[in-house]
């Protein structure tokens, strides 16, 4: 095993803390057990499920699959080429065996045998402009695609053709999930509007408004914002959505922010904040099955894993990083206690949310 | 008066007479104090300086084969010399008690009060905001904190040298002197700005062109001047205190290396220098240099201070430039032009105008000690400051060099006169206040707020007024970094004098302002005669009121309108736009 | 100085939007001193007059994401390069419209210059001036341009259409505020150019008649410079009053609109068409804001979208109307971008060497001056100063920057004495 670094803790919170389950992850222990070093920034992390593998996208034009089983410290890397820039869009098939990625070119591939040799299935031109993101149906029959040129389209599986081509966003679309019923689709957009989409006919049933998260610099004359990371929980009863607020032009972040909203009344219900509301974007999130969420983030001041339960809007926790990069992506392993992070300065850390074996217990807060 | 013209004694004294002596005199001469005249207080053989300066002007009239116009008018000296010493016009009941006045000194009485007035040291205040500070935006010293130090100075009539002295030497720390470390913190003790700045406004040497290598075209103005000077600031540093205040501290320096950009490898060092002068400096043991050596918590002060020394040796008679350049400055701001032209540009290529009158206003600086008060009063009322600027008829004005000082040089209203002016002359003080008002109050919310609070209701109108200046600053004054120039007129002026709602608001009658009186008038000549005493300052001549007459009659429709009119025309008027 | 040699005579004062269409005059070639002017004399006249249009992009464009594109490095970022309409040349795949007129451009991929401020102020003064603001004020191009190129006709020497913020500024230096840019904010119309509410337009006649008599008066037997010069700009900003429809950009047609895009930088790109064809001397556009520190990619994106189209109109409607033999067209940013990517997707401000672009009067296009090395971190041939360049945008309009300008009997250099124009650069 590598050696354990303990990682920063943090202040105290106000609140109702969080307690751990039996045998479940401690986010109060998360501590730092393994960093796959890269020479590029990592824009993207996935897991895939028997924890072997994390895929990833880089500042370069490669999808990156560790093999977490080389004894190395840094993992054995294998860049699977396709791609022509950049890949941040990532999504596993639920079987496991396939992943689809989306590049800022526009581009996405379909990888099958990713557990084994990893090929392209298929890779097709699927916007103007960048890929945002990408999500896979969960019968995984279906690929829906978000872009810069302000559209939505949703591709079969298994050939790439184009099932459906849905209009309606009027900026440049960041974030797609299907919900966990498989009989909705979620894009949200640079102004923070999220649209629903009915599946599988594509119709438009309604927006959600995650306006919170976008700003128009007037000094600047710019759009600033977007909804970075988005997550419905296991049961898609809740949707989180993650960017940050008020911010301050292009000079620098705003306050980092991850909005709940109830799918069904598809009402804000929580606008959860950070411990002292760094300066910072939150770029990602996940619903952990024990009941609380977990988010990445940063900034050039510092790269943070903030924990909140739903019902507090302040932080319960915050992970500060030793490195000062902040943590673009953020991937929850199949056995609930480590965390996948990517980060700019070009590693995927792994944090196990666990006090090492060796170590007594670290102290609750 | 009285001041002046006992020192002018003692100096004359002094030349003759050893210490104690002089010692004797002053108490005799204090005992046997009453006020006298100008005529009477220039001891005898020791011509007073305003007559100095007809004579030298009068003398190179041949040189330019030019003569002299006629004496202004009353109403021009009143106006002129309210501007001058003032910062505004005369109001239109101060005018008209000056014109029927038939005193044959009421010049010098004008003079006199003026010179005595709380408005002279508001308005030198100002003037020398601009001139040291150069319309730089505020950093570590508010401009009203500095200005308020200014004024103080002036209004006691501090010497010029001990005033300059005391802003060279400033650190900050002392609150009551704080304001005159302005200079150097404000300019974020920058070594080069403040090198360039020292030299050219307190040296009237600009020497920028000099940092990289000897001036390419003034033989006089060397790279070694350039960092000769540099040595006395390159120590001076800004230090936080721990109450949050910046102050001054001084770290040793003793030399700086310099090499010209044309000879990279040739360096050369110079210790401090005052132009030429290369000033001896005590030598320190090393590790002996400091009082307080310098650390994170505490401000380093030296044993010696280089800047102290500046301070003392850059005001003495060590540096004659210090005094040439004063007087060449006072003289240039009230006659319209240097006597060096440009102010930053003394050298032996661009010799004075009146040599020997410089020479004459330096000295005269110099033996009243820097005697800012008296300097200006002789100015006033040498016949030089008091000539028209129209030409005798049948000379074409346009042939007479600025120079000659024989026709008078018209000078534009800076921004603060204009501003001031404008609203007195359209007597819209009243208007202006509402207007304030009703800008605060468009913001309901933050109105409630500052309503509840007097003090910052306060802050807040003053906010406003300053801001309106601003828009006078910005339209009308000098760029960044530079002097108030010559009269330069631009379109969006105008535009803002023709249409700035605000503005022509004080125009349009209202809240019982000039217009809104005259409208009422029933007499059309006095129509004419108040507009013309309240905005330019003199009596409408015949053509004039008959313009007016004609103007009224065409527009007895809506006579509020037709008197809009004509009092626009005035105050847009070039007449009211120059000092002429 | 040099000033247009044919320009000496009073025939020559004539404002080319009258020669072409005499929709403003009401008459064939009546200029300010009314006289009718032949056709074949009114070709020549046209043929000199030169122009200047500057785009500034403000903020410090990124050189990797637009005109020296580096795709697949560590430094190039996500974006791929496309070919020009020059052989061997590409640029960001973010100014497709702009690859398109690569031959009729030139652009300089080694800019440099030392000691640039970090401030934008300081820094965007360093490229327009030549000279680095620690020296103290210098006049910009466009003043420098009003003073030496404009011949003081009816419409101001130089216009600044900016952002909405801006407001105007005393960058004339000590050319003195006469040369000073009109600046429309927000590419709104002058600041005060509508008479007041309050008065009918007979008021507002009879009083400037009214000030213009009082002027006469107060003008008998006194020096005229200033008498002069403050009745002229009476009689400018009347003229300019009269026509600010010049300024009302809503005027063009409906498909002209549409052409240029209905975001600001769209318009303000039609409204500078406008005044240059109307004669104004030199118009410089401001797009706001390419400061990119954070989201570097995404900000571009969108500035650049927004850029690309209306610079590639504009340009090619000047070609169009015959007017780019005439005009001069510089295309400037204060400093380059940084190869590293910084933590926030950003980059930070890179002076050691960025892209400048021109066209039009003067210049030699259709190439690519200067290179920077593999990854864009350094200037691998030919460096080109900023005070060189300004040498460049001077001799390019035919004026010498080695002259002087007499300020008050001081003599201060065009341009920076120790440098020289780049003579790659001019045709």
């Amino acid at each position: 095993m590598s050696q354990p670094t303990p990682e920063k803790k943090t202040e105290e919170t106000p609140g109702p803390k969080y307690v751990a389950k039996a045998d479940g992850a401690d986010p109060f222990a998360t501590r730092l057990t393994r960093e796959l070093k890269h020479d590029r920034g990592i824009l993207a992390c996935r897991y895939e499920p028997s924890s072997r593998f994390v895929f990833a996208g880089a500042l370069d034009n490669f999808v990156h699959r560790w093999d977490l089983s080389d004894e190395s410290e840094t993992g054995k890397r294998e860049p699977l080429e396709g791609h022509e820039s950049w890949v941040r869009a990532m999504c596993l098939f639920p079987d496991g065996k396939q992943l689809a990625t989306g590049d800022y070119v526009g581009r996405l591939i379909a990888w099958s045998d990713i557990g084994g040799k990893p090929s392209a299935n298929f890779s097709i031109a699927a916007h103007e402009g960048s890929i945002r993101a990408v999500s896979v149906s969960p019968d995984g029959k279906l690929i829906a695609t978000a872009g810069n040129d302000d559209m939505v389209r949703v591709w079969s599986a298994d050939k790439g053709e184009k099932v459906l081509e849905l209009a309606g966003h009027e900026c440049h679309v960041y974030n797609i999930a299907f919900h966990p019923n498989g009989k909705a689709l979620l894009s949200a957009d640079l102004k923070g509007v999220l649209k629903h989409w009915e599946i599988p006919t594509g119709k438009h049933v309604r927006d959600l408004n995650a306006s919170l998260l976008y700003t128009y610099s007037v000094k600047y004359t710019v759009d600033v914002g977007g909804i970075r990371g988005m997550s419905f929980n296991a049961d898609g009863s809740q949707l989180a959505c993650t960017g940050a607020t008020g911010v301050k032009g292009i000079a620098h972040s705003g306050s980092a922010r991850v909005l709940l909203f109830d799918w069904k009344s598809g009402k804000l219900t929580q606008e959860l904040k950070p411990v002292k509301d760094e300066i910072a974007t939150a770029w990602s999130v996940r619903f952990h099955p024990d009941g609380f969420i977990v988010a990445s983030g940063g900034s050039r001041t510092g790269g943070f894993l903030w924990f909140w339960v739903p019902e507090d809007p302040d932080a319960f926790h915050m992970v500060k990083f030793k490195q000062r990069a902040p943590g673009f992506d953020l991937d929850l392993a199949p056995d609930g206690k480590t965390l996948a992070v990517a980060n700019h300065d070009g590693a995927v850390r792994l944090y196990v949310m666990e006090a090492a074996p060796e170590e007594p217990a670290a102290k609750k807060k | 008066m009285r001041l002046e013209s006992m020192s002018l004694f003692l100096e004359s004294f002094h030349r003759f007479h050893p210490t104690p002596m002089r010692f004797l005199a002053q108490i005799l001469l204090a005992l046997l104090l009453t006020p006298v005249s100008v005529a009477l207080a220039a001891p005898p053989g020791a011509e007073a300086l305003h007559d100095s300066i007809d004579q030298h002007i009068k003398t190179a009239f041949a040189k330019w084969k030019v003569s002299a116009a006629e004496t202004c008018t009353d109403a021009e000296f009143i106006r002129r010399v309210s501007l001058d010493l003032t910062g505004v016009v005369p109001d239109a009941k101060t005018t008209r008690a000056f014109l029927s006045d038939p005193s044959a000194d009421k010049r010098v009485k004008l003079t006199d009060r003026l010179l005595n007035s709380a408005a002279y040291a508001e308005h030198m205040a100002i003037s020398f905001d601009v001139f040291l500070m150069q319309r730089r935006p505020d950093k570590y010293v508010t401009t009203d904190e500095w200005r308020a130090y200014l004024q103080t100075s002036f209004a006691a009539n501090k010497p010029l040298d001990k005033l300059v002295g005391e802003i060279l030497v400033a650190d900050g720390v002392d609150p009551t002197l704080r304001p005159a470390a302005k200079f150097f913190l404000d300019r974020a003790v920058d070594k080069d700005t403040l090198v360039r700045d020292i030299g050219r406004l307190l040296l009237g040497v600009d020497l920028q062109c000099a940092q990289c290598h000897d001036h390419p075209d003034i033989d006089q103005y060397l790279h070694r001047h350039y960092h000769g000077l540099s040595v006395f600031v390159a120590g001076s540093k800004t230090f936080r205190q721990p109450d949050g205040k910046t102050v001054l501290q001084e770290m040793v320096t003793r030399e700086v290396e310099f090499a010209s950009v044309f000879e990279p490898d040739k360096t050369k060092t110079t210790g401090p220098r005052l132009l030429e002068v290369l000033m001896t400096v005590p030598a320190v043991e090393p590790g002996e240099e400091y009082v307080e050596k310098p650390s994170r918590t505490v401000r380093a002060v030296p044993k010696f201070s280089l800047r102290e020394l500046l301070a003392t040796k850059l005001v003495s008679n060590q540096t004659p430039e210090f005094a040439h350049n004063m007087a060449n400055r006072l003289w240039a701001k009230m006659l319209g032009r240097g006597l060096v032209h440009p102010l930053e540009m003394h050298h032996v290529g661009n010799p004075p105008s009146h040599p020997e009158l410089l020479e004459r206003l330096a000295k005269q600086l110099v033996e009243t000690k820097y005697d800012v008060r008296a300097f200006l009063r002789e100015i006033v009322l040498s016949k030089a400051y008091q000539r028209s600027s129209q030409t005798p008829a049948g000379v074409d004005p346009n042939t007479i060099p600025a120079e000659s000082f024989a026709v008078a040089n018209m000078k534009g209203l800076s921004p603060e006169q204009l501003f001031h002016s404008l609203l007195q002359v359209t007597g819209s003080e009243k208007m202006f206040i509402q207007q304030i008002e009703a800008t605060l109050q468009e913001d309901e919310a933050t109105y409630k707020e500052l309503s509840a609070d007097k003090e910052k209701l306060a802050k807040g109108r003053s906010d406003q007024r300053a801001l309106r200046i601003k828009e006078f600053i910005t339209l009308f004054g000098s760029p960044l970094g530079k002097a108030e120039g010559e009269f330069q007129a631009s379109l969006p002026q105008v535009l803002f004098l023709a249409n700035n709602p605000a503005v022509f608001g004080w125009v349009q009658p209202g809240s019982g302002n000039l217009t809104e009186q005259l409208a009422v008038l029933k007499d059309d000549s006095q129509v004419a005669e108040n507009a013309f005493l309240a905005v330019l300052s003199r009596f409408p001549n015949d053509d004039e009121v008959k313009l007016f007459r004609e103007h009224l009659a065409l527009g007895k429709d809506n006579r509020q309108a037709a008197v809009t009119e004509l009092v626009w025309s005035l105050i847009a008027s070039a007449e009211f736009r120059l000092n002429h | 100085m040099n000033r247009d040699p044919y320009c000496g005579s009073d025939a020559h004062l004539v404002s080319r939007r009258s020669m072409l269409s005499n929709m403003l005059t009401g008459a064939a070639g009546v200029g300010l001193v009314g006289r009718l002017i032949h056709p074949s004399v009114a070709k020549e006249i046209e043929a000199k007059k030169k122009q200047v249009l500057i785009f500034l992009l403000n903020g410090g464009l990124s050189q990797f994401e637009s005109f020296d594109p580096k795709p697949k490095t560590d430094t190039g970022g996500p974006f791929r390069s496309i070919p020009t309409s020059v052989s061997g040349t590409h640029f960001c795949e973010l100014m497709p419209n702009t690859a398109k007129i690569a031959h009729k451009l030139a652009v300089v991929r080694s800019m440099f210059a030392e000691k640039v401020p970090g401030s934008h102020g300081g820094a965007r003064d360093y490229v327009e001036t030549g000279r680095p603001p620690q020296l103290g004020p210098y006049p910009l191009l466009g003043p420098v341009y009003s003073k030496l190129l404009d011949e003081a006709g009816e419409l101001p020497g130089n216009i600044h259409v900016a952002p909405s913020r801006w407001g105007p500024r005393q960058d004339a230096a000590f050319l003195g505020p006469k040369h000073a840019s009109l600046v429309l904010s927000g590419g709104r119309p002058p600041l005060n150019v509508d008479r007041p509410a309050s008065i009918e337009k007979d008021s507002d006649d009879a009083r400037y008649r009214l000030r213009k008599i009082a002027d006469l008066r107060f003008s008998q037997r006194r020096r005229t410079a200033h008498t002069e010069a403050y009745n002229s700009s009476y009689d400018q900003a009347q003229k300019l009053i009269r026509r600010k429809e010049l300024f009302d950009v809503s005027q063009e047609s409906e498909r002209e609109r549409q052409r240029y895009g209905s975001h600001d930088f769209g318009r303000h790109c039609l409204l500078a068409r406008r005044m240059l064809e109307a004669g104004v001397t030199c118009v410089k556009v401001t797009h706001n804001n390419y400061d990119s520190h954070m989201e570097n990619f995404n900000f571009h994106l969108e500035q650049l979208g927004e850029f690309d189209k209306p610079f590639a109109t504009l340009f090619e409607d000047l070609d169009e109307r015959g007017m780019l033999d005439n005009t001069l067209v510089v295309l400037i940013t204060e400093f380059g971008r940084t190869p590293a990517i910084q933590p926030d997707l950003g980059r930070d401000h890179w002076p050691p060497n960025w892209s400048v672009v021109l066209g039009g009067c003067g210049i030699q296009v259709g190439g690519v001056l200067g290179a920077t090395n593999a990854n864009g971190t350094e200037i691998a041939d030919r460096p080109v100063h900023v005070a060189e360049m300004f040498h460049t945008y001077m001799q390019a309009v035919g004026l010498d920057p080695t002259a002087t300008h007499d300020i008050g009997g001081n003599k201060i250099p065009v341009g920076a004495p120790e440098r020289g124009a780049v003579k790659e650069l001019l045709s």
